[in-house]
């Protein structure tokens, strides 16, 4: 609780949408990079995200009720990674300067395993959990305005 | 010149609000610099370094015994009208790839914050001339 | 015995009169007559007055804790605790304006 709190909140998930934005970006102009600095075609990234909170950082068994049940102070991001659960699109065109020389899948393109609609997908979510955010932003303004009608 | 009147609250509101101005003007050239390579966003400290001052007027202090005149005095409390704004530079911030290291949401944030404390100060200084007008009506 | 015609039993609570100070007090129970004082029009003035510069040093204080630690106080705090102290001096105000007007007019009746 306190005057500014949950303009502290929103203003931490509006850093964040905007950082999965960038992700989501990043992913899309990559879509169909076959080979990046570190060898191997690209990866599409996605950001993690864990809730800030005033805990201590040892977890004892005896957490006083106060901090179990305390009011969340928003959301950071953790890590932005790499994903290398998808499996790479493979595509057959064995003129391509990046197409795979020898052994069983020889001729085949490894393509990043970003799926458009799904990033696009994404995109909106974000898009809209930035707006979300910003309603209440306003919200709190408005009652912070309502507040200082008292007494005037 | 009604500073006897009003006791400090009068003084200690209007530094606070002289604060707010200068933050004001640091979050904006925050912003106005949002994309310059390498740059670095700076902070104001003040509300900190008042609370410490104003806190230690009330702790009780350590009794000393100075005996002699070469004692050494500690424990002063500490005057708050010494209490000056800095203006910091943030440089532990994580910076984008461009060594940048402002991020729009959180000046527009503290932007917002510092407007509804100055209009909240405003109010506050308004209610104590109110307050005297109420005794001479 | 006129003290034994005073007694009153409820089952096994006996309300007993004191005449003395010294005598001991039951559970609960005041001496009558110890500081059972009727208290006068000007203490009533005094504790109000205290009541009022209470609210305004509440204003103040959460003026400069909003200040110096903004997290622990909210806004409607503030503007609740400056509407009181504001209010409670208009009407002490009010009151000592009316107790006067009525006083002037207690001397002036010929």
């Amino acid at each position: 609780m306190g005057m500014f709190s949950s303009i502290n909140t929103a203003a931490s998930g509006l850093t964040a949408q905007k950082l999965r934005l960038d992700v989501i970006a990043d992913n899309i102009a990559n879509a169909t990079t076959t080979r990046t600095t570190l060898g191997g075609a690209f990866r599409r990234s996605r950001a993690i995200f864990r809730p800030r909170v005033d805990q201590p950082y040892w977890r004892s068994p005896f957490l006083p009720s106060y901090l179990q049940d305390a009011v969340g102070k928003g959301v950071r991001v953790a890590k932005v990674e790499k994903d290398y659960d998808s499996e790479l699109r493979l595509v057959y065109d064995p003129t391509h300067p990046d197409a795979i020389k020898s052994g069983p899948r020889a001729g085949y393109v490894e393509f990043p395993n970003v799926n458009i609609v799904d990033e696009m997908v994404d995109m909106i979510d974000a898009s809209r959990a930035y707006e979300a955010n910003s309603a209440i932003i306003n919200g709190t303004k408005a009652m912070f305005t309502k507040a200082l009608e008292i007494g005037r | 010149m009604f500073g006897g009147m009003f006791g400090r609250n009068l003084a200690i509101l209007t530094r606070e609000m002289d604060v707010s101005v200068l933050r004001r003007d640091v979050i904006a050239n925050n912003v106005a610099n949002a994309d310059t390579p390498n740059f670095k966003r700076s902070v104001v400290n003040f509300e900190s370094q008042l609370k410490r001052a104003l806190d230690s007027e009330k702790a009780e202090a350590f009794p000393q015994y100075l005996t002699d005149r070469r004692h050494i005095v500690f424990d002063k409390p500490m005057d708050w009208r010494d209490v000056a704004p800095r203006r910091v530079l943030d440089y532990l911030t994580e910076a984008k790839n461009n060594g940048n290291n402002v991020d729009i949401e959180e000046e527009g944030m503290d932007s917002l914050n510092n407007q509804l404390l100055y209009t909240t100060l405003a109010q506050v200084v308004s209610s104590e001339f109110q307050r005297v007008n109420i005794v001479l009506r | 015995m006129a003290q034994l015609l005073s007694l009153e039993a409820l089952g096994d609570v006996v309300t007993m009169t004191r005449t003395n100070a010294n005598h001991l007090a039951g559970v609960g129970e005041k001496p009558a007559g110890a500081a059972d004082v009727e208290s006068a029009f000007g203490e009533l003035l005094l504790k109000a007055l205290n009541q009022v510069n209470d609210s305004q040093v509440t204003a103040v204080d959460l003026a400069q804790q909003m200040i110096t630690d903004p997290d622990s106080v909210n806004v409607h705090d503030v503007t609740v605790a400056l509407a009181e102290a504001n209010l409670a001096l208009s009407m002490t105000k009010a009151v000592v304006d009316r107790a006067l007007a009525a006083y002037r007019e207690i001397i002036n009746v010929r």
